[in-house]
């Protein structure tokens, strides 16, 4: 065992209630509870589950050229989100590549940007490199903010009685500043990682037991890192380091949304020359036969020829069968096209699938509501 | 979980006993746990020739996959078919009702090396603080 893990200001919270703790990006995180990876699925799918996120990394920019500096380095145009809204963002390399993904939440003077646990020590310095020379001021203020998420159709309904704002009117991928539990500030926002309606929230460390505590004792249920990574994999969101890393670019993995190549920033020009000539290869759905789950870095074939590498896999409890992320070679990432995947040294047939697995939307449409 | 004395253990977590010629093969209830969730088993075809240290049959879980290895060579003769419909039994039975292969043994020095159960509990200490 390496460092000493670092812990959140609920790491003995759930250690205590039937928490599995493991490392995750230098923290002891939770895993799952003692119902399971499938039941927890369940609750977030159903009902409302509740995410420790302490981990994440938050900066704050500020200072007259906060929004230029930002602009410069994200992906996304920052000039053109409108007060209390957020925007997905990536930080790109020069070579158009994924240093993270980001929220950017656009504030009346600042811009906060919530960044990967395991960005934490790299963005900050990617910010300052990047604004050296602008009036900036970049605050880690990662340590002095818990934050947690609710997610699930009642997620609602379960945060509206113990905070002051009027959820309902909070549209989504906005946020406003609210009350927890009548005393505690705190930044709400109606976003998450997982497919579901839901919300973040921020406030200061100290409160972060008694908030989650009301939470639980409101009906939200708490849930760990391996129900999030399945929920946000049938959603088809890409996690850092999996589906984007320093090797792969936003127009690879799919997340053309996240990006305005119409605008001046690290990474944009390398961006427009891939945007112009087409991308080689593509983030794609898996339809996996069989009950064998394809996992991370397994190869990916037509008729014997190489066609990518499985990014994510995991058994989908909600739609009840396999499924996978990969990124494979653009002339065979059709939707329908059929492949194989060496799983183990044994071929599976999969067939490319279009992403999300599993959108709400899409659920209620076909369930008539 | 009452662990059986009669099973020898390996570090890999597999249980096997020995009645004449033929080796049951099993998984520990710690493999289970540490699996999480059990979604299926992917067990091998009756007539298999496996060799000492093969993928006997793969567990999966929502989350992580656990191969299964042969501590000896020999022929599989009899898979527990009812678990890669429901795993159920693996999870809540492993040492009885969630056996998951039957091998002919050629060779059974591979499982004369295998620990016995206060060993095996010895290695549990050490894999537990992992």
């Amino acid at each position: 065992m390496g460092d000493a893990l670092r812990k959140t200001p609920l790491s003995s919270w759930h250690a205590a209630h039937g928490a599995r703790m493991v490392p995750f990006a230098g923290f002891e995180m939770p895993v799952q509870y003692e119902s399971g990876i499938q039941e927890e699925v369940r609750v977030v799918r159903n009902e409302c589950g509740l995410f420790d996120l302490c981990h994440m990394g938050r900066l704050v920019l500020r200072g007259s050229d906060h929004v230029a500096a930002a602009d410069h380095v994200l992906s996304q145009n920052v000039a053109k989100i409108p007060e209390g809204a957020i925007r997905y963002s990536l930080i790109c390399t020069p070579e158009g590549t994924v240093v993270d993904d980001v929220l950017v939440y656009r504030d009346a003077a600042s811009v906060h940007v919530v960044i990967n646990a395991s960005g934490r020590e790299a963005d900050p310095a990617w910010f300052r490199q990047h604004a050296k020379g602008t009036k900036v001021e970049i605050e880690d203020v990662s340590d002095r903010q818990a934050m947690l998420a609710l997610q699930g159709p009642k997620s609602a309904e379960i945060l509206s009685g113990l905070c002051d704002a009027d959820l309902a009117s909070l549209k989504y991928y906005r946020f406003t500043r609210s009350r927890l539990l009548g005393k505690h500030d705190a930044l709400v926002s109606r976003t998450g990682y997982t497919g579901e309606d839901g919300f973040e929230l921020f406030f200061a460390p100290d409160a972060a037991v008694a908030v989650w505590e009301a939470l639980v004792h409101a009906g939200g249920v708490p849930i760990g890192l391996g129900a999030r990574d399945v929920c946000r994999t049938e959603a088809g969101m890409p996690l850092y380091g999996h589906e984007i890393n320093r090797e792969i670019t936003p127009l690879e993995a799919d997340l053309r949304f996240g990006v305005d190549l119409g605008k001046e920033f690290v990474g944009a020009e390398a961006l427009r020359a891939q945007d112009a000539s087409g991308v080689s290869r593509k983030l794609v759905g898996l339809n996996v036969e069989g009950k064998r789950v394809p996992r991370e870095g397994c190869a990916v074939r037509s008729g014997g020829a190489d066609a990518g590498f499985v990014t994510s896999g995991t058994f989908s409890p909600t739609l009840d069968r396999p499924i996978a992320m990969a990124l494979v070679k653009t002339a065979f990432a059709r939707e329908g096209k059929d492949l194989t995947v060496d799983l183990r040294g044994r071929d599976v047939a999969v067939k490319v699938e279009a992403l999300p697995f599993y959108s709400r939307k899409r659920k209620k449409k076909t369930s008539g509501g | 979980m009452k662990r059986p004395d009669k099973a020898r253990y390996s570090k890999s977590h597999e249980w096997a006993t020995l009645e004449g010629d033929i080796l049951t093969l099993g998984v520990t209830d710690w493999a289970v746990e540490h699996l999480g969730d059990l979604v299926y088993v992917d067990l091998p075809a009756a007539g298999k020739e496996l060799a000492a240290g093969d993928t006997a049959c793969e567990i999966e879980s929502v989350k992580a996959v656990g191969e299964v290895y042969s501590p000896v060579a020999g022929k599989v003769t009899e898979v527990n078919t009812g678990l890669a419909d429901d795993p159920g039994p693996l999870a809540g039975d492993p040492y009885g009702k969630g056996w998951l292969v039957k091998i002919k043994v050629n060779d059974a020095s591979g499982f004369k090396a295998l620990l016995d159960l206060a060993a095996y509990e010895k290695h549990l200490e050490t894999a537990d603080a992992d």
